[in-house]
């Protein structure tokens, strides 16, 4: 087997701690997909539940939690019947779980394609590192930033906008 | 004694790098309190029973508590719901302040908040207490609670109109699935208190239009069982 190929695999306890530092975040972001907490709790459970069980096969290439986050989006897209992310040109369209309670932030956020929606979700629901969110989204830490950039720049933009009218 | 831990503060560093505005407007978006249920995960992970039996007898007494009509094994002593307040949950070292009374012969000072979960009239705290003669006390506060003996039932079901609560011997039960008359069913999410307390808690409400038929619990490995079964 060459070295590249070796397969890390991750231990229970570091799933644990992964799950018990970030539990809150997963939920938080996994909402705005499946469109409520209880079902992002469900999925979140799943996830983590699916990585124990194939612990073994994790490769370590990416960060861990980018890889129980990529087996989240698909059980969160094979809840929804939607195609398959990322493979497929997606897709995902998340928003704001009760937008009542913030139409303006809601309608600032909808102003975002979905998959610039989905980074923005990633980064300051979830609170993911660029190097996650680029593993889960299969794009360069340049892109991430520099979609990061672009999103929060459109999102001021349009909250004040609604400000000034 | 180990309870479970509960979750700690969050750190969401990457808030910082949006606008003020922003930031504090995505800061405040609200959501519901969190559980704590690792073990669950850990459940769900396993090989799913292949097998499920039935049995019809299973020594249930009923019980008619206030207007809700309830069905409570035989080892439970129901007492009312309205114990203590719902609100922000405690650090864990906190826990047993402020505990609410919850039965005879439970330990005040070993009281813990253990879980909290949001139902549509706001949340509930779970609190559990160990007792003097070797078995636990619980209460889900606005919604009841009872005391239990290890090593008697290993599925308690109150059963009102609206919400299941439940206990489960964890030595002996590993799952929960709640079926409906519709044919449905849900897998509730359980609450796991680990030694003195060994068992599972949970408060499932029972979403609207919907009628519970039976509630099974699954042991380890499809090689136990044990159910409580209802008739409505």
């Amino acid at each position: 087997m060459k070295p590249g190929n070796r397969i890390r695999g991750a231990s229970k306890e570091e799933l644990e701690e992964l799950y018990r530092e970030r539990y809150l975040g997963f939920r938080r972001a996994l909402a705005t997909v499946t469109g409520g907490y209880e079902s992002a709790h469900d999925v979140v459970q799943e996830a983590f539940a699916r990585a124990l069980a194939k612990r073994r096969d994790f490769r370590g290439e990416a960060p861990l939690a980018a890889w129980v986050w990529r087996i989240a989006l698909r059980i969160a897209i094979d809840e929804s019947k939607k195609p398959v992310w990322p493979t497929a040109d997606v897709m995902l369209d998340p928003t704001l779980v009760e937008p009542a309670h913030d139409p303006d932030l809601a309608a600032a956020l909808r102003t975002l394609p979905p998959r610039r929606r989905l980074v923005f979700f990633l980064r300051y629901f979830a609170d993911l590192s660029y190097e996650e969110i680029a593993a889960v989204c299969g794009v360069s830490e340049g892109t991430v930033a520099a979609t990061l950039a672009q999103s929060r720049a459109a999102v001021a933009e349009a909250l004040d906008t609604k400000a000034n009218r | 004694m180990r309870f479970l831990r509960g979750f700690g503060l969050e750190h969401r560093w990457h808030l910082n790098e949006l606008e003020p505005g922003v930031r504090d407007r995505v800061a405040g978006l609200d959501e519901p309190v969190s559980w704590e249920d690792w073990p669950n995960v850990v459940e769900r992970s396993r090989p799913r029973p292949r097998r499920i039996w039935r049995p019809a007898a299973l020594g249930v007494t009923v019980a008619i508590a206030g207007s809700a009509v309830a069905l409570l094994v035989s080892s439970i002593v129901a007492f009312g719901g309205g114990h203590g307040s719902s609100g922000t949950r405690p650090a864990f070292s906190s826990f047993a302040l402020g505990a609410p009374p919850l039965g005879p012969g439970a330990i005040a000072s070993e009281t813990r908040l253990v879980a909290t979960t949001q139902l549509r009239d706001g949340s509930h705290l779970l609190y559990v207490s160990p007792t003097r003669q070797g078995g636990f006390c619980y209460a889900w506060t606005r919604a009841g609670g009872g005391c239990g003996q290890p090593q008697t039932n290993p599925l308690s079901i109150t059963w009102g109109r609206s919400r299941l609560i439940g206990t489960i011997l964890s030595t002996q039960v590993s799952l929960i699935k709640i079926r409906f008359t519709d044919g449905t069913s849900a897998v509730p999410r359980i609450a796991w208190v680990s030694a003195p307390i060994n068992a599972g808690f949970f408060l499932y409400e029972i979403p609207t239009g919907k009628t519970v038929a039976d509630v099974y619990g699954f042991g380890r490995g499809g090689t136990r069982h044990q159910v409580t079964w209802f008739s409505v």
